[in-house]
């Protein structure tokens, strides 16, 4: 490597680790804010799930009905209190549950017919729900499947109380998170290691795309101070100059990544089950798309001001968008195939199907060439935009 | 050794530099003086090669300054407006990685630093970080920091804005000690008073050209002259009185030097590195 290039990239790293709050503060915000997450939905701390309140508003008050709503109250992940139809309209409208269940009048008696005669009139079961919660209504509609199923073909063979006679459920219910290669990881219903996982990943790539903001004020700053041009000066190439900075930002990106990665594996068991070369390969990939990010928000800002004002929004939606938060299958349709045009998103799925998804390289490929066609992208538009001049 | 042809460079509709031409003879002391916004700091900066002209063109010992990385421009210092230096640097931290850009390393670096600190008069603060200089130790080392690949030719543009009496005194007595070692000045500001200190031949540039050029004698000749006579009188106020009656009349003055000569006097010229 050129003797002019590592003292350009020496030179920005020296600067990196000498300001060591900032350091600091770069590599441990995404540490807590993963850990803090993942605590909530990665399976840390207890693991058990705050129960779900459901109102039930029984206007049917027929035996059937009742034991409907016993059956509910067996089930810890809900909290079942009765309510009117018009009180579990408010608590829902307001947002004060998730789920309510309203069960119609003559439910006990039509239920036992409609069983056995499609021509027969159904009675309804109308769930109320709040559209922020839409896990909670399918968690609330599986549960009610079963206790009615149950309730109501004992109700037709047998009568109360027999608990042998009556039809059960087609099926039993259960969740069971699917992995390609669970290894050692047990994962629990709710997600367990592998949410954990997920949650590192995303803040991993969020802590980058951060540091990318403080890279391109960086950059701005060092052309408000003059220092672009005392090295526009030196007899270097403007290619040498930003790419040097490209390199020098990957390597500060690649290592905040591991260090939020390396807690996580310390303290969460995240693990890589797939393909080890995969993983590095894409952690570098993402750390010089990001770099690469943050060149092309410096190309586009004239002022640190301006670089924060575009940033700050960008980062925060290709981290939302990009399922760094959320994975982006519990988003709504129309925005899974919106987000693919993020790189963050490509980012982010690779490094679930080489972690908890436990697949190999063949399958992060994909991921792999498109993270690295954004950062080939982004530099040469930085490159060809960068201002050098005030 | 140095010649500027017809540069010019726009910006939009403004001109900021229009077809500006000058030589700079070598081991002379050039003089590039102008108001603010006269296009100094935009020729200076085409002349280092931090910006690209629009047209026209640099010679650079006859040759064109072309290229981003013509190893012409190894041959040429900068010591840029702004402090271009990283602050949470040392000095010699800041001094290694601006030689090492211009390819210098191992013990010629080294001495090339030391020497570069000496000239700076910052050799005490050498291992201490850039921010917590005074303005003028900052100052100093920005020119310190141009000096270290033994150019032929300095270029500093606007070097003393902002700093105390005795840094920018400090500055002048080693621009002065280096111009007599045989380096080639061009210095640009908007201070007369340091123009007449340093330099031999001066331009005047205002709009972006060149409105007058010669040595300091050859630009007085420009401005009309004024005739005036000086009369020694010994006479009390009754004499005086005497011959304001007869109509002779005068102006009384008492010369001294200038503020900042008087300044110097009072302060010293010793510098004062907080």
């Amino acid at each position: 490597m050129n003797a002019v290039f590592r003292t350009l990239v020496g030179n920005d790293l020296r600067l990196f680790f000498s300001d060591k709050r900032a350091m600091i503060a770069t590599i441990f915000i995404p540490i807590m804010l993963a850990s803090f997450f993942a605590m909530i939905f990665g399976g840390g701390g207890s693991g058990k799930k705050a129960a779900i309140t459901v109102l039930v508003a029984d206007n049917d008050q027929s035996p059937v009905s009742q034991k409907i709503i016993a059956g509910l109250k067996t089930d810890e992940s809900f909290k079942v209190s009765a309510a009117s139809e018009a009180q579990a309209r408010e608590a829902v409208g307001k947002g004060k549950v998730s789920v309510a269940l309203v069960i119609s009048k003559d439910f006990g008696t039509q239920s036992a017919s409609a069983l056995f005669n499609p021509a027969a009139p159904r009675p309804k079961l109308t769930f109320l729900y709040d559209p922020a919660h839409n896990a909670d209504l399918q968690m609330a509609r599986g549960l009610m499947t079963q206790q009615v199923m149950q309730v109501v073909s004992q109700e037709a063979f047998g009568g109360a109380g027999d608990a042998g006679g009556g039809m059960s459920a087609p099926c039993e219910m259960e969740s069971e998170a699917m992995v390609a290669k669970s290894a050692n990881e047990p994962t629990d219903a709710s997600g367990g290691k592998a949410g954990a996982t997920h949650v590192f990943i995303g803040m991993g790539v969020q802590g980058l795309l951060f540091f990318a903001i403080d890279f391109a004020i960086g950059m701005v700053r060092d052309r408000r101070l003059g220092l672009w041009k005392r090295l526009r000066a030196a007899p270097l190439s403007r290619l040498l100059i930003l790419g040097s900075r490209w390199i020098s930002s990957s390597i500060i990106g690649l290592v905040v990544l591991s260090a939020v990665l390396t807690f996580g594996a310390l303290f969460y068991e995240i693990r890589i089950n797939g393909s080890v070369i995969g993983f590095v390969l894409l952690a570098v990939a993402s750390s010089l798309m990001v770099a690469a990010f943050g060149m092309l928000i410096a190309a586009l800002g004239r002022t640190e001001g301006q670089c924060r004002a575009f940033a700050v929004p960008a980062v925060l939606t290709m981290s939302f968008l990009g399922g760094a938060w959320i994975p982006t299958f519990m988003m709504p349709a129309w925005i899974q195939p919106v987000s693919l045009i993020l790189p963050t998103r490509w980012a982010v799925d690779g490094f679930d199907l080489v972690t908890w998804r436990g697949l190999g390289l063949v399958e992060v490929l994909p991921s792999l060439g498109i993270v690295l066609g954004f950062a080939v992208a982004f530099a040469g538009f930085a490159l060809a935009r960068f201002r050098w001049e005030d | 050794m140095l010649e500027l042809k017809n540069l010019t460079k726009r910006y939009g509709e403004r001109v900021a530099v229009d077809r500006l031409s000058f030589c700079v003879k070598r081991g002379e002391r050039f003089g590039l003086l102008g108001p603010n916004g006269a296009g100094k700091t935009t020729a200076i900066s085409m002349l280092v090669g931090a910006l690209k002209p629009d047209s026209g063109e640099i010679l650079f010992h006859g040759e064109p300054l072309s290229g981003e990385s013509d190893p012409l421009k190894s041959k040429i210092g900068y010591v840029p407006q702004e402090l271009a230096l990283y602050e949470d640097l040392t000095a010699v931290e800041n001094l290694r990685f601006f030689g090492a850009i211009y390819g210098l390393g191992g013990a010629k670096l080294t001495e090339r630093v030391d020497v570069a600190l000496e000239v700076a008069g910052l050799t005490d603060r050498a291992k201490s970080r850039v921010r917590t200089y005074s303005g003028g130790m900052k100052r100093r080392l920005n020119l310190a920091a141009a000096l270290l690949h033994e150019p032929e030719l300095l270029v500093l543009d606007e070097p003393t804005v902002g700093v105390d009496p005795q840094s920018r005194n400090a500055i002048f007595e080693a621009l002065e000690k280096l111009a007599q070692s045989g380096l080639t000045l061009l210095y640009t500001t908007h201070y007369m008073e340091e123009v007449e200190r340093l330099c031999e031949r001066i331009a005047i540039m205002d709009q972006g050209q060149i409105v007058a050029e010669g040595t300091q004698a050859e630009l007085r000749e420009l401005l009309p002259t004024t005739q005036r006579r000086a009369i020694t009188l010994e006479a009390d106020e009754v004499l005086l009185e005497l011959l304001r009656s007869h109509g002779l009349s005068w102006q009384e003055a008492t010369e001294r030097g200038g503020l900042e000569s008087v300044f110097l006097h009072l302060t010293g010229r010793s510098l004062r590195d907080a």
